[in-house]
């Protein structure tokens, strides 16, 4: 099931530079929120934060509150491996893993983390990738390498393959980055799709990308969040001069 | 990334579309100006070259479409850069109208023939034609200025046209009633009114798409017009 995300005061620290400043934000349940903002502004500072993806990298300190629901991510009962399978992460380059199948992908992580029954493995791979569109597409070829499929469909099974495990929320780092505009077009569609069932929150290069796809749009600038608005709001009357400069391209 | 405000094809075009637009206004003011003219006149020739002339004003709406259209599919703006080309697309579209109407009352002048005696006793009329231009004028100036409380005091004139409207019609019927003859140039001249009445109309809508244009809120249909 979806859950909200609220970060309070989340800051991202890369030695001595602050990357995220202070970024209150809240992430409504089943919707897509779009996170925009210029190169450097610290958008995918802030998406690595709230799946813990900074623990243990080396000069890199993260402070202020995430909570997944009402729970805090930080929480010392909760496991960030265990976290990571309720909030989800899709990359900008498709990276399935490269040694293994496009069925053993997918189930590579609920078998590990004992989510599925040996017996419930097949109707758990042909559920995502039905999810995905993917499965009139690969059906025949379960067991061929993933990394054989065109970029698009790797993109589309990296997606199955965090579906899996039936995560609450998926993050996505510029998802559709490497893709060409057909694959984009399809993951698109796919997450009108998917967010009904799925909290989606996705950092975007792309202004018509960020518009077409979200519901909410959060506008980053210099690791402050300027605005953040309904999408068709942002797009068409945006409150703050800071955000009409950087979406009609008059910045800096 | 794509940057439309920021990169200099897109601004050369988007003020040419501006450009054009504007070239509308002044060519849909002189059509009105000219049919009001021609009717006080009852001149025909005048008449004639309103009813020619509207056809060029028509080529030029399909071309603001055309440009609104290009700009819309090839550099997918956004916010105030959004606002002002859809906003031209349906200026322009009001401004066509206004053609069309002056082409009607500039048709009644050949009903009316060089004896329009009758209108000088219904002053409505041209109290009427005055304030639709003024407002016209007034209109295509907050748009050029993006000057909101110009064009919120447009829409409020458009009150004082339809009272005249209403008053100059009553004024006519009762001619009619008077006098039998007078039934076929009363009928002119109460459509002269009633197109006089959708010019202001359409320059109340002018204004309206200005208010969103700059303040990225919709006043229409009275809403939140009374406001700043």
């Amino acid at each position: 099931m979806a859950e909200t995300m609220r970060t309070q005061d989340l800051r991202v620290f890369f030695g001595d530079t602050e990357a995220v400043k202070g970024v209150d934000l809240e992430i409504p349940a089943a919707a897509v929120t779009s996170i925009i903002g210029p190169s450097g502004c610290g958008k995918s500072a802030l998406i690595r934060a709230l799946n813990r993806m900074h623990d243990g990298v080396p000069g890199v300190r993260v402070s202020g509150r995430i909570y997944l629901g009402n729970r805090e991510i930080h929480d010392e009962g909760l496991d960030p491996v265990l976290l990571r399978t309720r909030v989800g992460m899709v990359f900008q380059r498709p990276n399935p893993f490269p040694t293994m199948s496009i069925r053993q992908n997918i189930t590579f992580a609920p078998r590990r983390h004992g989510l599925v029954q040996k017996g419930e493995e097949s109707s758990l791979v042909e559920m995502v990738l039905r999810r995905t569109g993917l499965w009139d597409e690969v059906k025949d070829r379960l067991d061929h390498p993933a990394i054989a499929l065109s970029s698009g469909q790797q993109q589309r099974i990296c997606i199955a393959r965090a579906l899996a495990v039936r995560p609450q929320i998926l993050l996505m780092d510029e998802p559709t980055a490497a893709l060409d505009p057909t694959a984009t077009h399809r993951i698109e569609a796919l997450l009108y799709e998917l967010k009904r069932d799925v909290t989606i929150v996705i950092v975007t290069h792309n202004m018509q990308q960020a518009a077409r796809v979200s519901d909410r749009t959060a506008f980053l600038d210099d690791g402050c969040l300027v605005e953040y608005e309904e999408t068709d709001r942002l797009f068409t009357n945006p409150a703050r001069e800071r955000t009409e400069a950087y979406i009609t391209g008059r910045f800096g | 990334m794509n940057l439309p405000g920021g990169s200099r094809h897109f601004q050369e075009e988007f003020s040419a579309l501006r450009h054009q637009l504007l070239e509308m206004g002044a060519m849909a003011e002189e059509l009105l100006r000219f049919a009001v003219e021609a009717l006080m006149e009852g001149n025909v020739e005048k008449a004639d070259s309103v009813i020619l002339a509207d056809r060029e004003l028509d080529a030029m709406e399909v071309e603001v479409d055309e440009a609104g259209i290009h700009l819309l599919a090839l550099h997918q703006p956004f916010a105030r850069d959004l606002r002002v080309i859809t906003m031209i697309l349906r200026i322009a579209n009001d401004l066509e109208r206004v053609g069309d109407h002056a082409v009607n009352i500039a048709e009644t002048v050949h009903h009316l023939g060089s004896a329009p005696s009758l209108l000088t006793r219904v002053p409505q009329l041209e109290e009427m034609a005055r304030i639709s231009r003024e407002m016209l004028t007034q209109a295509l100036d907050s748009f050029v200025r993006g000057d909101s409380v110009v064009a919120r005091e447009v829409c409020r004139r458009d009150d004082r046209v339809d009272s005249l409207h209403e008053s100059g019609f009553r004024s006519l019927l009762k001619h009619m009633a008077d006098d039998p003859q007078l039934v076929g140039r009363a009928m002119s001249l109460i459509l002269v009114g009633r197109n006089l009445e959708r010019v202001a109309d359409l320059a109340t809508n002018v204004a309206e798409d200005v208010v969103y244009m700059v303040e990225g809120r919709s006043i229409k249909h009275g809403a939140g017009r009374r406001e700043p």
